[in-house]
């Protein structure tokens, strides 16, 4: 006998809102249907009302995770509109920011990850090496969340201390190469756990569009960091993660290896750190009218950025996509056929951020 | 897939003169395409939806964007709503169920033959097209009164 059974807005894996309802016969789930908009704030109509400085700050604040890709995106939407070019030590900061929010954002993913798969002490040495990126940050911008790095036209803080942060991203990498990369791709516990489950196919995910690991890891070659490159990517040889594997542990595996790659283009530009300006001179420039689309690559994939202008200070139409938007919606494909105990770990894989979804 | 291939396809979308190239992408207005069709054609080439941008007019109507990735080109179709209807895209590329969910719920745009035409993100309490408030100069003058 069918039976339903709803799961949130308050989950058991994530602390995020959004409801499932699930048709279970016996231990299995038949269908899923998902509703968000528990935490909508409206973010693109207030930045409509606020002038382009001050949406830096609002925008940063549409994921606490990851926070400075909103920032950077908007800022690059609005560059291409008034034709502002950052100059070159500004375009390798703004990467460096970027890789150190990825591994921030792919290490608090890899802990629920461990929490989720039962594996405790994992979780505390994961939660302990975030720590240790969380320094960099706050070394580098002054903050651990929401940075306030992004000008329009470059950055608002220099590096000071390349062979510092070099240093102390050179620890990170030891970490993740001593512990999280074995475990997270050749454990027996963690292979048994995550092999075979959550499936999603290349053609079902292209079909719902989702992005980030979730769709490289069903197949999917596509990285805006290499695809429309933007901010130094196009300098520092980017290598793309992929997987055929098309369930949990081709995710927990894409996502792994992106970490060591996101510490590789760190130490890069950290080395070939160019000298100069860190942003143009004018620090409220003129955005004449018109309109532009801006791509970047969040840790959890493609965020797009629309901006529409008509010559004021205060932008005409603002556009949020975020990669979470497109990456929930298929949560249903995965779940559907899959037991039920293995629900908290098919959602946790796809790493949603309501906070994101709703805006 | 070859760039002859995206300009194939920009050919049938758009004719010989349809689109502009621009650092963003390439752009089609195209109020007279069928937004069905052109998702048809661009699913079966491998294009991947990012999604959909609504930009509200002073008539009523809606500027709605469809934007499409497909092998590392950007492209970017503009429609215009009549009578703030547009067909729907949906059951050609699920990967518009949603926005056009979400540009239902914010800006009363009706998208016909919507497979869920549910509420998205509005709260119940809150009528639909809430988003169609004045943006730039005009909600600068909005936020000094």
């Amino acid at each position: 006998m069918p039976y339903r059974l709803p799961i949130g807005p308050f989950h058991p894996a994530l602390e995020e809102p959004y409801k499932l309802t699930l048709s279970c016969r016996g231990e299995v789930v038949e269908e899923a249907q998902v509703e968000i908009g528990f935490v909508m704030r409206s973010i693109e109509l207030l930045a409509q009302q606020r002038n382009y400085v001050q949406d830096l700050t609002l925008v940063e604040h549409v994921c606490g995770i990851c926070s400075n890709v909103h920032a950077m995106t908007f800022a690059m939407a609005v560059e291409s509109i008034a034709s502002l070019e950052p100059p070159p030590r500004a375009r390798y900061i703004r990467t460096i920011l970027a890789e150190l929010e990825r591994l921030h954002s792919h290490l608090l993913w890899a802990g629920i990850a461990s929490e989720v798969i039962g594996y405790r002490s994992m979780f505390m040495e994961i939660y302990q090496l975030r720590e240790r990126v969380m320094d960099i940050l706050e070394a580098i911008s002054g903050n651990r969340v929401n940075y306030g790095m992004i000008a329009l036209g470059g950055v608002r803080r220099d590096i000071t201390d390349p062979e510092g942060i070099l240093s102390a991203a050179g620890a990170v990498r030891s970490a993740l190469e001593k512990a999280v990369i074995p475990i997270f791709t050749r454990d027996a516990t963690v292979k048994a756990r995550t092999r075979g489950i959550g499936l999603l196919s290349p053609e079902t995910a292209l079909a719902y569009g989702v992005v980030g690991p979730l769709a490289r890891a069903s197949g999917i070659r596509e990285d805006i960091r290499h695809s429309l490159p933007y901010a130094a990517y196009q300098d520092l040889d980017f290598q793309m993660v992929v997987s055929d594997g098309c369930d949990v542990e081709a995710r927990v595996v894409v996502r792994a290896l992106e970490m060591l790659e996101s510490v590789r283009l760190i130490e890069t530009a950290l080395r070939n750190l160019p000298a100069g300006p860190i942003r143009i001179q004018d620090p409220m420039p003129s955005i004449p009218a018109g309109e532009a689309v801006a791509r970047s690559e969040a840790p959890r994939g493609e965020v797009l950025y629309y901006v529409a202008s008509d010559g004021s200070d205060t932008p005409l139409r603002v556009k949020i996509r975020t990669p979470s938007f497109v990456n929930i919606p298929a949560i249903p494909a995965m779940v559907r056929g899959q037991a039920l105990a293995d629900l908290p770990l098919i959602q946790a894989s796809i790493d949603p951020c309501c906070s994101c979804t709703d805006r | 897939m070859e760039q002859k291939t995206v300009e194939d396809l920009l050919q049938k979308l758009a004719g010989s003169d349809g689109w502009k190239v621009r650092p963003d992408g390439v752009w089609v207005d195209a109020p007279a395409l069928d937004p069905v069709a052109a998702a048809e054609l661009l699913r079966g080439a491998g294009a991947r939806l990012s999604t959909l941008s609504a930009i509200a007019r002073e008539d009523g109507e809606t500027w709605v964007i469809d934007h499409y990735l497909l092998d590392g080109t950007a492209l970017n179709l503009r429609y215009l709503t009549r009578g703030g209807h547009l067909p729907s895209i949906a059951a050609a590329m699920p990967a518009a169920n949603w926005i056009e969910r979400e540009i239902h719920d914010l800006f009363a745009v009706q998208f016909d033959g919507h497979p869920d035409p549910r509420r998205l993100v509005r709260p119940p309490e809150v009528p639909e097209g809430f988003f169609r408030r004045p943006g730039g100069a005009a909600a600068r003058q909005e936020r000094k009164v």
